[in-house]
């Protein structure tokens, strides 16, 4: 039992350890090889054509934001562009700002759908109604850069087998802790997986808030899954296992506002989680094809990241345990403070947090001011990340492997 | 509804979040890069210790806690490095050969329109409407579409 326990205690140390060094060697070679010789963001790429290209924008009870977005979207310098609001069933008065907004701008154009359907089938309606191969995908509370477009083409165009290409999101919201936090997270956690998972050659998921796919890809896979909690995750793993590539564009940026409340932010959390276990479950038992070998290594760091929040929940409760009962039964762990290997943890952390915020100051040259507030993260956030894959996992397990992606309006900031 | 104007950046200024907040997360901050850095300091003593006992051939005294899980660590860490960096190399020379791919044709509207239910006439006249309302089924299907916006009548 207790030699067991020691095997649980040493796989929470060393997996974290493991995969943050795979995370800094990824991010690294993934700068050299590809990023760096990039113009900045704020340039337009070279193109060898530019074709004819659909924003899909699917909303739901975004009256308050829709304006924003659709404006910034008008600003947008790409030559060759349609613009499509779609209005899932909203219950505000989201359909009559955009009717209006239509009117503001002609170019644009919405889709009503008459029930609400959620986001998966929102962007299949959109995906009908655009007249062009290409579509750029995005929320309905977000803003996308004025060069995002050319730099998600720049893609399609170079390679023949790309079937959607994933962006880059920045926060916005930087008010408080949680939101100064996430910016942080989004470029030491989320900007340097995504390059590592380039370098191996696979990604778990595009950013369902600015990616662009074509069409011929989604008709191959039957387009968004509706069942699936997560359409973005359900769709990188459709696509990747039927052939097709997915590419990063870290110059696409599109800005986003996040939750700034722990509610808001276990909320989002534990919905990815739901998401990333039910793809779990569809894709398993394809796993033997082909065309989905290349996808083991990124199977394997799911399931073995799903382990580690399973045994950090029970060393957790182990310790809880042990301070409730007292003395009198010893599990021989030690205490719940932060150990040496637990700081280890977070010197490497910390590690890989300057790699991530070097490459990403070419992005943005005054990223590294958020450093200060990542030793948050491995405190607060692994903890809470932890617990939503454990709940998910669990809920998913032992519920509905499949269930109907529903909209849920977010928690966006002190501001919103 | 929301100004439109809004910056890109929403800082703690623009959302005139109160001062005492601001005051707080950073006092919170710093105490915890202070405690983290005490109990950094902690590994040091330990290091010495055994250091220490190394040369003076006591070979008794353990490993301290830290190495001994390293210990084990290091080759397995090791390997899936050395395993990931020629499996990247490997990686960009095959999307480097990526580039000679063929552009793969457009989606024929016949296959849409299968994939919807819909006929294949119905999709020219559909994307030229600057509004339209559509009904659609739980599986995607498209059930029915009326130009212009029709709202839900309110329960």
């Amino acid at each position: 039992m207790m030699s067991l326990l020691e095997s649980v205690q040493n796989f929470t140390f060393l997996y974290p350890l493991a995969m943050a060094f795979v995370w800094i060697l990824g991010g690294i070679l993934y700068y050299r090889r590809r990023e760096h010789i990039l113009a900045g963001p704020h340039t337009d790429p070279q193109l060898s054509s530019t074709p004819s290209v659909s924003v899909l924008v699917p909303c739901y009870n975004e009256e308050a934001l829709v304006a924003e977005t659709i404006n910034e979207l008008m600003k947008l310098q790409y030559p060759n562009l349609e613009i499509i609001a779609i209005n899932d069933g909203s219950r505000d008065r989201t359909g009559e700002r955009l009717e209006a907004l239509r009117v503001e701008h002609p170019s644009l154009r919405v889709v009503h759908l008459a029930e609400n359907r959620g986001k998966a089938l929102a962007l299949r309606t959109g995906a009908l109604a655009a007249r062009s191969e290409f579509l750029v995908c995005m929320d309905g509370d977000a803003i996308l850069d004025p060069h995002s477009i050319h730099w998600l083409m720049r893609e399609f165009l170079l390679r023949g087998n790309v079937g959607a290409v994933t962006g880059n999101p920045r926060i916005r919201n930087r008010a408080t802790l949680l939101g100064r936090l996430q910016v942080g997270e989004f470029s030491s956690i989320v900007g340097l997986i995504k390059r590592a998972q380039m370098v191996y050659g696979r990604v778990f998921t595009v950013s369902g808030v600015i990616c662009a796919f074509r069409k011929r890809a989604l008709a191959d896979i039957g387009y968004w899954d509706p069942v699936q909690q997560t359409e973005d995750i359900d769709v990188t793993w459709a696509l990747q296992t039927n052939g097709w590539r997915i590419r990063y564009a870290p110059n696409a940026l599109c800005w986003i506002l996040m939750p700034e409340t722990l509610g808001g932010l276990w909320k989002q959390r534990l919905r990815w989680a739901v998401g990333g276990a039910q793809v779990f479950y569809k894709y398993a038992p394809r796993m033997l094809r082909p065309a989905a070998l290349p996808m083991w290594g990124i199977l394997a760091d799911y399931i073995l990241s799903v382990i580690w929040a399973l045994s950090f929940g029970l060393l957790v409760s182990l310790w809880t345990l042990q301070i409730c009962t007292g003395p009198e039964i010893d599990f021989g762990l030690p205490g719940p403070l932060p150990t040496l290997a637990g700081l280890l943890l977070t010197v490497v952390f910390l590690l890989q947090s300057v790699v991530s915020l070097t490459i990403d100051r070419r992005i943005e040259r005054s990223i590294m001011q958020h450093y200060v507030w990542l030793i948050w993260y491995p405190l607060a956030y692994w903890m809470l990340n932890a617990a939503t894959s454990c709940v998910g996992f669990v809920k998913v397990t032992f519920g509905a492997k499949r269930r109907s992606g529903t909209w849920i309006s977010p928690d966006r900031g002190v501001g919103s | 509804m929301k100004p439109t104007d809004r910056p890109l950046i929403l800082t703690a200024e623009t959302e005139h979040l109160p001062i005492w907040v601001r005051v707080r997360d950073l006092i919170l901050t710093v105490l915890l890069w202070l405690s983290c850095g005490k109990m950094w300091l902690e590994l040091f003593p330990e290091i010495r210790s055994w250091n220490a006992a190394k040369a003076s051939e006591e070979l008794t005294y353990e490993l301290p806690t830290i190495l001994v899980l390293l210990k084990h660590g290091v080759l397995l860490i090791g390997g899936l490095l050395v395993t990931y960096f020629f499996w990247g190399l490997y990686t960009f020379r095959s999307v480097n050969r990526d580039l000679d791919l063929p552009v793969p044709p457009h989606l024929p509207p016949e296959e849409e329109a299968r994939a919807y239910g819909i006929k294949p006439e119905e999709i020219p006249a559909l994307r030229e409407l600057a509004s339209v309302t559509v009904l659609a089924g739980k599986d995607g299907q498209i059930v029915s579409w009326q130009p212009g916006f029709a709202p839900k009548q309110k329960e």
